[in-house]
């Protein structure tokens, strides 16, 4: 129970810092880009560990969905006024999506898992 | 128990206030700004509305935004940037040190986790250890409140196998049930009371130990003794035998005189012929 405590803090920290760096990115908006590319580089490194590269698959699962929580909660009030003020489609169409590719590919790695282990054993 | 992970709640208690300030931290918006609504009309005449999300960081207007046909729709005025900025402050500083100390908390833990599963093992075993341990007392001591139990009895009955013993010696001198076991075996009365007291058939002492013999056998046994009499009168002779007696004892003749002339019994049968009286007299006259 405390080893999931602990990834969770490790969670917290990588979050806080993306999300630090996305309201960088709204304070400033000249940073945005680089903030974007950046995340963007983070991201795909990540799917690289998970999906390719052997070594520490957790360590690059925390740090992935950091990005994300840090991406989602440091735009939330502007998310916010756009499904109010500005497009409720886009919004609920965006998270539906969101959702959606999460679980494909969760699926898709968790399948990858179990033959990889199937394929090990021969 | 003395416990490894001694900063665990301290852990745990930084966990969840970073977790929590970082949840915290999405709450409120993080800067001013105005949404503007502008009707439009795209190339085939048709209208539609454009949004215009104007921050207070934003240092160009955007691109097409008409400041009179855009209607303000929305406004955020107060924002929560400082607590907003600190929060996700706090929830970096707080998960630095629960990590700081988190690898450590989390091993100790587990060590703890492991001798306490082992602890319980043992307690478990130790548990049926002792049920097993009180079961055998128990049956140990049913076994021995038992023999305790056996040996107040035979105290009380000055032991069974005493009394077996003494009974069997009193049996074996005693004369009257031995001539009852012969009795019992199918031997006449006369053979087996001339066997047990040494007498021979037809002397006085013989007739007198019959007789004591007769007397402590009851009255059922009495009737027992019916054979004697039986090998020579048969019961269909009873009636007939009983007519002619109480004949005889209206014309005033005695019981002798009966037996030597009625019922024919002389010498040595006259006992024989005495007790068939007896028995008919004790049958009949009583109907009369």
């Amino acid at each position: 129970m405390l080893r999931h405590l602990k990834n969770a803090s490790e969670l917290v920290l990588y979050a806080s810092i993306s999300c630090g760096a996305a309201y960088l990115a709204r304070l400033n908006p000249p940073f945005s880009f680089p903030i974007l590319l950046l995340r963007l580089g983070v991201l795909g490194y990540c799917g690289y560990a998970i999906a390719i590269a052997e070594g520490n698959k957790e360590l690059a699962i925390i740090i992935g969905g950091s990005l994300l929580i840090g991406m989602i909660g440091g735009y939330w009030d502007l998310i916010e006024v756009h499904q109010k003020y500005v497009s409720p489609e886009m919004v609920v169409t965006l998270t539906v999506t969101a959702l959606a590719v999460l679980g494909t590919g969760s699926y898709v790695l968790y399948q990858r898992e179990k033959n990889d282990g199937k394929a090990s054993k021969k | 128990m003395e416990k490894l992970a001694k900063n665990k709640r301290l852990f745990v208690a930084l966990s969840c206030a970073s977790i929590a300030s970082l949840i915290g931290s999405f709450a409120y918006p993080l800067q001013k700004l105005e949404v503007y609504r502008q009707a439009e009309k795209n190339a085939l005449g048709q209208g539609y509305a454009r949004n215009f999300i104007i921050t207070e960081s934003d240092v160009s207007l955007p691109y097409g935004f008409d400041s009179r046909r855009a209607k303000l729709v929305a406004k955020i005025y107060q924002d929560a940037k400082q607590q907003k900025l600190l929060l996700l402050l706090a929830a970096a500083v707080l998960a630095i040190g629960a990590l700081t100390i988190g690898d450590e908390t989390v091993l100790a833990d587990e060590i703890d986790l492991e001798v306490s599963a082992i602890k319980a093992v043992g307690r478990k075993q130790l548990l049926l250890e002792g049920v097993r341990h009180r079961l055998a007392m128990a049956s140990k001591s049913q076994r021995l409140i038992f023999l305790d139990e056996m040996k107040a009895l035979m105290e009380e009955f000055n032991t069974p196998e005493a009394e077996i013993l003494e009974a069997d010696e009193l049996n074996a001198t005693d004369k009257f049930t031995n001539a009852g076991y012969l009795l019992a075996e199918g031997i006449p009365l006369d053979a087996a009371v001339a066997q047990i007291w040494g007498c021979p058939a037809g002397t006085e002492e013989h007739r007198a130990v019959k007789r004591k013999f007769l007397a402590w056998q009851g009255e059922e046994e009495v009737k027992d003794a019916g054979p004697d009499f039986r090998n020579q009168f048969p019961e269909t002779m009873d009636i007939s035998s009983w007519k002619a007696i109480s004949k005889a004892l209206a014309e005033g003749m005695t019981k002798a005189e009966i037996v030597t002339d009625v019922l024919g019994c002389k010498g040595v049968q006259a006992e024989v012929g005495e007790a068939y009286f007896d028995h008919l007299h004790n049958n009949y006259y009583s109907r009369l």
